[in-house]
């Protein structure tokens, strides 16, 4: 092996790599095997080794070594180049048209009142509320006479009925449900009830199915005030930090006092709009402290509890954040409607 | 309780506005839901002084005037023969617009009227809204300044709907309505005092008295007037009765309303000329009774209904409506005034029964005040006195049931209880100051003057506020008065407690996210279905069968919402039917709700029905939308299990399709399945029967499942980890030929019989049938998965375990291997 031979071995590789595609990492690899590989051309020379003296070899494994260094350099800056190529190819080839559509199943949609249901559920359940979802039908007793309305008394002309038997009905309101958690559960008492509640009224702002959440707080110590902290904090949840509320008396026979809960209107911020009829508040649900004659109706004493009780229409918020206009939308089942959410 | 700002005034010498008044009653829970204005539309009709008055030249009827408007002097032509120099008048300026009688509107311009210009109109009452007057033009106090508004000198009235809720009969008048606003702006209520002459006979010498024991009548006074004249009432009774809504008739009937109005005591009156037997009867109907009402009504009478009787005829249903025979009459001279106190519920129940309510009967069921009917008679002797010029006889005929409140209720109150309720400290001093201002009229509580640091109030309540029984009752006022805007916002401090979700509104939230990720629309169906819809899924009427026997409603809205379905089906069947008028490609629907079935009723306490939890989807249509690279998939079979199997995955409550041993006749016969989580049977899915699509108008094919919410929910489970092999797989595919009916389960089941070492999975790559097999069979790929759990297999270890599989396959009656 003399000096000629590498000089022939190293123009071989070079009008070899000059013939290589050096755009294909491939083409470029197998080049490397053909002289680096394990059975390679440049491998090869360090085989002959063996044959020569002690003293010809660090003179010849120098020689062999620089060669491989030249043909390693070569190659590795010819990968760099098609691997540099092959990436550009990449990039280059296949344009998506970003625009069309994705495929699978088109998206489907959560009812917008579960939604919120869900959210009141939440906000409640984190201040250590149990949830109970009560039943549709009633009897004349948890929907009216435990919650201090007795027959013939003009209080019923409040809620219109629907009836299925005798003194057996679908419940009016989910205030029915506090009469049963009040029956199986001792003070201190946190509940809220959502539920479907039903009345024969049907119109653009009254559907006979529509749904409530009840509330109701029982402990010693409870007044009109921890109502008030506690229904504010709901609608800054709900309708945002700005919101005002306003408490006005009114009348349910199960509380007592009694009072309807308004919040600034979420149209006009309180600047009297169409929507608010220009008073700026809006109408939200009732509330009140607990009448004595609820809590005696399942043997609690009220000299020692107290307590208070709201609820609220799920329809009416819905209808308010969404700026859904008519309560019938929300029961249509239609998916034109149904999608939008 | 619709309200009059001026009938208002007449009771407290209230200067707010009228927007003012309006946010007070609110504040004081009698929430002003509406008001109306009549005399908005005469906002430009001014007072005005009429300077000179002389003859127009071109005219002999007409006058030319120079009027003053406040601002300038105006030349108007006036066509009134009363008009003169130096009056006061009603002055309509150019630019005003007035209604015309048939429903037009005149809009004043600068006119030339006989060749004079005429700025504008001086008005007769009838023109502005006034009255009836067209005689000439209206004159007015000289006093008044010109160039002011009328409507601000209160010529027109304004009126205000207030909700007044049950528990407030009180504010179902003007006096209790005044009364309010008096204690709220420290004003001082001007009560009527009666005041007339009897004269002439007694009043029992002409009319007996007959009440019966027990009822409903407690208490009856009878006045008689006689030579009355019947005719129109002043007009300032009639505008406030067209103010309140009531048309006016004859001033005695306008008196009896306006005192209904003004104190809240329905009063009745009769012609008792037209009382043919000397006797009034107050007692309850007799069986197949029946009396015509002044309505031209003819009512058949019960048993518990009350009547005033002439004698043994009934004459008026008591507390509700008179009787046409002795109503008031244009030749009525002879009046009988009823002022009585009938028992609320008496009355509610004939109000109800015979579908009549009316403003007395709406007072008498809300409690009216036991103290009331001497004084309200006596208020409307006088007015009749003095309008309609009767002669009041001496005395009354009157009956009191020992049982009628006497004296009124004492109700105490503990300052440390309202703290307690309320969350506000209130002194002695304020809490009396408060409930004086609405008539409650403080007691001793013990002998002696009432300390004023007692920690306890007694007051005795007046009669018109019958809602004030309990201690409760006043905390509530004391809090009403105080203003609920000034009860602090507090927070409650709330001890600890585990808490959880329901399981049923945990299951039901994972399915609704689970379901519109695959692309379903969550429905909110009304409870409500027809008889119709749920015949059209389940069939006629079984005895054995409750899905065909809905809970009818007693008093439905309309037949369409007639029953309470124990599905969801026939309204979510219903809802597709709809979608798809709107041509919409696909139908994807889910509802999670409930059934309804009736059961044994077990106590007073018990309903007597039960609620089933149900999930029901439905899809159709269009299914796999892919416009890119392929063409839409349709809903199937495959797609609607793909739904219940990616349901399961999320729930991880492994489901099981069966075929079912009964199938349902709502289902394609062969493109159905029943459901199972283990042995527990939930529900089925399937193609909806083309039968059934037909009778909901569905074009699309149709798929469907409904499943027991809770079964599904008990059969949760919770996952436990099996360790996997980390090595290296390998796989073998095996194309099998099989008849059409054979099923891939049947094919499983075979495959699985036999026990090959290190055979993990084996999974179906794809189905064929079609023209490049025999009629009648499908070709079937399966991948054989191999996998050792500790090494890597060889070629040769997987070659040998496939042969074998492959020979056993082989020998296999009902596979062919390909």
């Amino acid at each position: 092996m003399n000096e000629q031979n590498f000089t022939e071995l190293l123009s071989q590789f070079n009008t070899e790599l000059s013939d290589t595609d050096v755009s294909s990492t491939v083409a470029v690899d197998a080049l490397r095997v053909k002289f680096l590989g394990r059975k390679g051309l440049v491998t090869g020379l360090m085989r002959n080794m063996g044959a020569l003296s002690a003293e010809e070899r660090p003179a010849y494994g120098k020689r062999v070594n620089e060669l491989k260094q030249e043909v390693e350099a070569s190659l590795e800056a010819a990968i760099e180049q098609a691997r540099l190529a092959e990436l550009e190819r990449k990039l280059n080839s296949g344009w998506t048209d970003i625009s069309l559509p994705g495929n699978g199943l088109g998206s489907g949609s959560l009812h917008p009142l579960y939604e919120i249901r869900e959210e009141i559920i939440d906000f409640f359940m984190n201040m250590g509320f149990h949830v109970e979802t009560g039943r549709d039908i009633e009897t004349d007793w948890y929907n009216f006479e435990a919650l201090n309305t007795p027959p013939d008394h003009p209080s019923r002309d409040m809620q219109d009925t629907f009836y299925v038997a005798d003194k057996v009905m679908l419940r009016t309101h989910t205030s029915g449900t506090q009469i049963h958690y009040m029956e199986d559960n001792k003070p201190p008492l946190r509940m809220i009830a959502p539920g479907h509640v039903y009345r024969v009224d049907s119109d653009a702002t009254h559907a006979p199915m529509f749904q409530q959440v009840e509330g109701l707080v029982v402990d010693k110590d409870i007044s009109f005030a921890h109502l008030k902290g506690l229904l504010f904090l709901w609608a800054q949840h709900l309708f945002g930090d700005k919101v005002k509320t306003r408490f006005r008396p009114s009348f349910f026979p199960f509380t007592e006092p009694s009072a309807e809960m308004d919040i600034s209107c979420v149209f006009c911020q309180g600047k009297g709009c169409r929507r608010c009829k220009n008073t700026g508040w809006m109408e939200i649900g009732g509330c009140g402290s607990v009448d004595p004659i609820v809590l005696k109706n399942v043997n609690i004493d009220p000299e020692v509890y107290t307590g208070f009780a709201f609820g609220f229409g799920l329809d009416r918020i819905a209808m308010l954040r969404y700026a859904i206009p008519e309560i019938g939308l929300l029961t249509s089942n239609d998916q034109r409607f149904l999608r939008q959410f | 309780m619709i309200v009059s700002i001026n009938w208002l005034k007449r009771l407290v010498n209230i200067e707010a506005s009228v927007e003012e008044i309006e946010e007070k009653l609110t504040a004081l829970g009698l929430e002003v839901e509406g008001r109306e204005e009549p005399g908005k539309i005469y906002a430009k009709v001014m007072v005005a002084k009429v300077l000179e008055c002389g003859a127009h030249p071109d005219s002999d009827h007409l006058s030319l005037t120079k009027v003053f408007d406040g601002k300038q002097e105006l030349q108007v032509v006036c066509g009134a023969p009363n008009v003169a120099a130096g009056q006061t008048v009603a002055f309509a300026p150019i630019g005003t617009e007035l209604p015309l009688p048939d429903g037009g509107v005149l809009k004043l311009k600068k006119a030339k009227i006989r060749g004079q210009e005429s700025h504008g109109m001086i008005c007769a009452e009838d023109e502005i809204g006034l009255g009836d007057a067209h005689e000439g033009i209206m004159v007015l106090d000289d006093d008044l300044e010109a160039g002011t508004p009328l409507v601000d000198l209160g010529f027109y009235d304004v009126s205000l709907e207030v909700n007044v809720t049950p528990n407030r009969p009180d504010a179902l008048s003007h006096i209790g309505i005044a009364r309010e606003l008096a204690a709220a702006y420290d004003l001082k209520l001007q009560l009527p005092s009666p005041s007339f002459s009897e004269s002439g006979a007694k009043a029992e010498d002409i009319i007996k008295l007959k009440v019966e024991a027990g009822s409903g009548c407690t208490r009856y006074v009878g006045r008689v007037i006689e030579n009355v004249k019947i005719a129109p009432s002043p007009a300032w009774l009639q505008s406030l009765l067209r103010a309140v809504g009531i048309t006016p008739i004859s001033n005695v009937v306008d008196i009896t309303n306006f005192v209904l109005m003004e104190l809240g005591q329905p009063l009745h009156s009769f012609d008792l000329d037209r009382l043919k037997n000397g006797v009034i009867t107050v007692r309850n109907a007799k069986k197949g009774e029946v009396l015509t009402t002044i309505d031209h009504q003819e009512h058949k009478l019960q048993e518990s209904d009350l009547l005033i009787c002439d004698g043994d005829a009934p004459a008026c249903v008591a507390g509700v409506m008179g009787g046409v025979e002795s109503e008031i009459s244009e030749t009525t001279t002879r009046v009988f005034l009823e002022s009585a106190w009938f028992d609320p519920t008496t009355v509610r129940k004939q109000s109800k029964r015979i579908g009549l309510s009316t403003d007395s009967s709406y007072r008498f069921e809300r409690h009216i005040d036991p103290f009331m009917q001497d004084f309200a008679s006596r208020y409307a002797c006088q007015l009749i006195q003095e309008i309609a010029g009767g002669e009041i006889r001496v005395g009354t005929v009157e009956y009191t049931a020992p049982e009628h409140q006497s004296v009124p209720r004492r109700v105490s109150v503990r300052l440390a209880r309202i703290e307690k309720v309320v969350g506000i400290q209130v002194s002695a001093n304020q809490v009396r100051k408060l409930l004086s201002g609405i008539g409650l009229v403080e007691e001793s509580c013990c002998g002696g003057a009432p300390a004023a640091n007692a920690p306890e109030l007694v007051f005795s309540i007046p009669g018109f506020r019958p809602d004030l029984e309990r201690e409760i009752d006043l905390i509530e006022e004391v809090a009403r008065l105080v203003g609920y805007e000034e009860i602090p916002y507090a927070m409650p401090s709330f001890v600890a407690e585990i808490n959880q979700l329901p399981q049923l509104e945990q299951i039901g939230r994972k399915i609704r996210y689970a379901l519109s990720a695959m692309g379903l629309h969550e429905c909110l169906s009304l409870r409500f279905s027809s008889r119709t819809a749920v015949e059209q899924v389940f069939g006629p009427a079984q005895d054995d069968d409750l899905r065909t026997n809905p809970v009818p409603l007693l008093n439905p809205l309309s037949e369409d919402l007639g029953v309470l379905p124990v599905s969801l089906l026939p309204t979510l069947l219903r809802s597709a039917g709809e979608n798809e008028k709107s041509r919409t490609p696909s139908v994807r629907l889910f509802e999670v709700g409930k059934g309804i079935f009736p059961t044994e009723k077990a106590s007073a306490k018990d309903s007597g029905f039960q609620e089933i939890p149900l999930v029901a989807a439905l899809i159709s249509g269009v299914w796999e939308n892919d416009a890119v690279s392929a063409k839409p998939a349709t809903a199937d079979f495959a797609a609607l299990k793909g739904v219940l199997q990616s349901l399961s995955r999320r729930l991880r409550t492994p489901l099981r399709f069966a075929l079912p041993a009964n199938p349902e006749s709502f289902l394609h016969p062969h493109r159905q399945a029943a459901v199972y989580a283990g042995e527990v049977h939930l529900g089925s899915c399937g193609e909806v029967h083309p039968t059934v699509a037909e009778s909901f108008d569905l074009r699309l094919d149709t798929y469907v499942f409904e499943l027991d919410l809770q079964k599904l929910a008990d059969a949760e489970t919770t996952p436990v980890y099996t360790p996997f092999s980390r090595q290296v797989t390998v796989t073998r595919d095996v194309s099998v030929e099989v008849d059409e009916k054979f099923t891939h389960e049947q094919v499983l089941e075979i495959m699985q019989s036999i026990k090959i070492r290190n055979l993990v999975e084996i999974q179906l790559k794809s189905t064929y049938m079609g023209e490049k097999l025999e009629e009648g069979k499908k070709n079937l790929v399966y991948q054989f998965v191999y996998q050792s759990p500790d090494r890597t297999l060889t070629d040769d270890e997987v070659n040998k375990a496939h042969t074998r599989l492959r020979n056993f396959l082989a020998k296999s009656a009902s596979i062919v291997l390909r």
